[in-house]
């Protein structure tokens, strides 16, 4: 009868929870879809401000550098602030990034927006899944979760194509013009039906925790940046690589021996979940390299104008979105094992398609490399989270 | 042609390294054990 009660009712009982679940898949739509869109401008924006390669990379690992260090504040700042002003703030955070990518004068200006955007991302991305958890009942939380997981899987597979498609009519500034009315409504649909999820208890902020995750983040993510400009074996790299891992191990170790950590590690002991944690890991790895790879290659390697390129992600795309369709049912009949061993195949298969690409490959040639890879990450993304999406009862 | 090729090199790597992330998953994934039909029909 317990457990019943348990399945059939929210742990935080809420009166619009689809409302509110829309609101934050909407900014978090958004804040995925940013993730990819301006892969395919990268070219456009190069030459708009005379940049090279390596700094106007800076707007796609900024923004996931900001995105790393705010991801871990959220659970803090829920026991500080409500829940409605957390996620206001971070959807107006966003309005306010993208603004200002939009109207950016020079390139600094537009990569300030982009970090800003970050900030908006960092907060909203982990707080659908929590809030999710906590407004549905146990035993909607696989419906819920599988369709917040397919938001954030699908977005950076269309951000190229529409990218592409926006850029063959206007400049790279509507991209960011798009994304405001969006996070209006999103805004809107927020501060409307939010209600307060979590109690504010006001633990203590543990400073040290925030500046070594901050530094241990930066660490990785500018020595992976700066390696791609000097090399990894170069002394900046190398330090900049060594400073992070140390901050972060440190991190890790002050959450571990801590009774009230600001991220709990100790949840990596349940091995089903580490392992399904890993393998989302490694897929969005693979989504994220394919997204920024292949409109490179299409524009510099084969020379095709921008809305071409995007024509030719968007098979891709199409294929990601059926087998999202499809996999839900393969799921039920043949479980995670099959599903995920044969992704990850499927995306290996793919790679070796992409690797006999040349300068004088077929568009086709491309289209069926990208197809097999984003139907082989689907199948893994539908499969692999489902140690997180078990009911817990 | 040599900025070209270099370019080309690059891109490889790029490839190369996503096939080393999806070998990476296919092993873990040899590791995933389907859940019983009971915790399914809850």
């Amino acid at each position: 009868m317990k457990s019943e009660q348990v399945l059939t009712t929210a742990s935080v009982p809420v009166s619009h929870p689809r409302l509110i679940l829309l609101g934050l898949m909407l900014g978090s739509f958004v804040g995925m879809f940013s993730e990819t869109a301006l892969n395919i401008a990268l070219p456009s924006l190069m030459q708009a401000f005379s940049i090279s390669q390596s700094t106007v990379q800076w707007l796609i690992t900024g923004y996931m550098l900001i995105i790393g260090i705010c991801m871990p504040m959220t659970s803090l700042l829920t026991r500080w602030r409500s829940t409605k002003q957390i996620i206001a703030f971070a959807l107006s955070t966003f309005i306010v990034g993208a603004l200002i990518s939009a109207l950016g004068p020079n390139f600094t200006m537009v990569l300030l927006g982009r970090m800003i955007q970050g900030v908006g991302t960092g907060l909203i991305l982990p707080m659908m899944f929590s809030i999710a958890m906590q407004i549905f009942p146990a035993h909607k939380l696989g419906t819920v979760m599988g369709l917040a997981s397919l938001v954030i899987m699908l977005a950076p597979v269309l951000g190229p194509t529409v990218t592409g498609l926006i850029l063959s009519i206007a400049s790279w500034r509507l991209i960011f013009w798009l994304f405001i009315p969006v996070l209006i409504i999103a805004l809107l649909l927020c501060t409307l039906t939010m209600e307060n999820i979590y109690e504010q208890t006001h633990i203590p902020i543990d400073w040290w925790s925030i500046i070594a995750s901050a530094i241990g983040f930066s660490g990785i993510v500018i020595g992976s940046s700066l390696a791609a400009k000097y090399g990894w074996l170069a002394s900046r790299v190398l330090v900049t690589l060594i400073i992070g891992i140390v901050m972060l191990g440190t991190y890790a170790h002050r959450q571990l021996q801590s009774p009230r950590p600001m991220l709990d590690l100790r949840v990596f002991a349940k091995r089903p979940f580490t392992l399904g944690t890993i393998l989302v890991m490694l897929d969005f790895g693979v989504i994220l390299a394919t997204m920024y790879l292949l409109p490179l290659y299409l524009r510099n390697g084969l020379g095709l104008p921008v809305a071409l390129t995007g024509l030719v992600m968007l098979p891709g795309g199409v294929a990601n979105a059926i087998t999202a369709a499809i996999a839900g049912r393969l799921y039920d009949t043949h479980g995670a094992k099959w599903l995920t061993r044969g992704g990850f195949l499927l995306i290996l298969i793919g790679v070796f398609i992409l690797l006999s690409a040349n300068t004088h490959s077929t568009i086709s040639h491309v289209i069926i490399g990208h197809i097999t890879i984003l139907t082989g990450a689907q199948l893994v993304s539908s499969s692999a989270p489902s140690p997180l999406r078990l009911p817990q009862v | 042609m040599a900025k070209q090729n270099q370019f080309m090199a690059g891109i490889h790597a790029g490839f190369w390294f996503i096939g080393l992330l999806a070998v990476i998953g296919l092993v873990l994934a040899l590791m995933i054990q389907n859940p019983s039909k009971a915790t399914f029909s809850k």
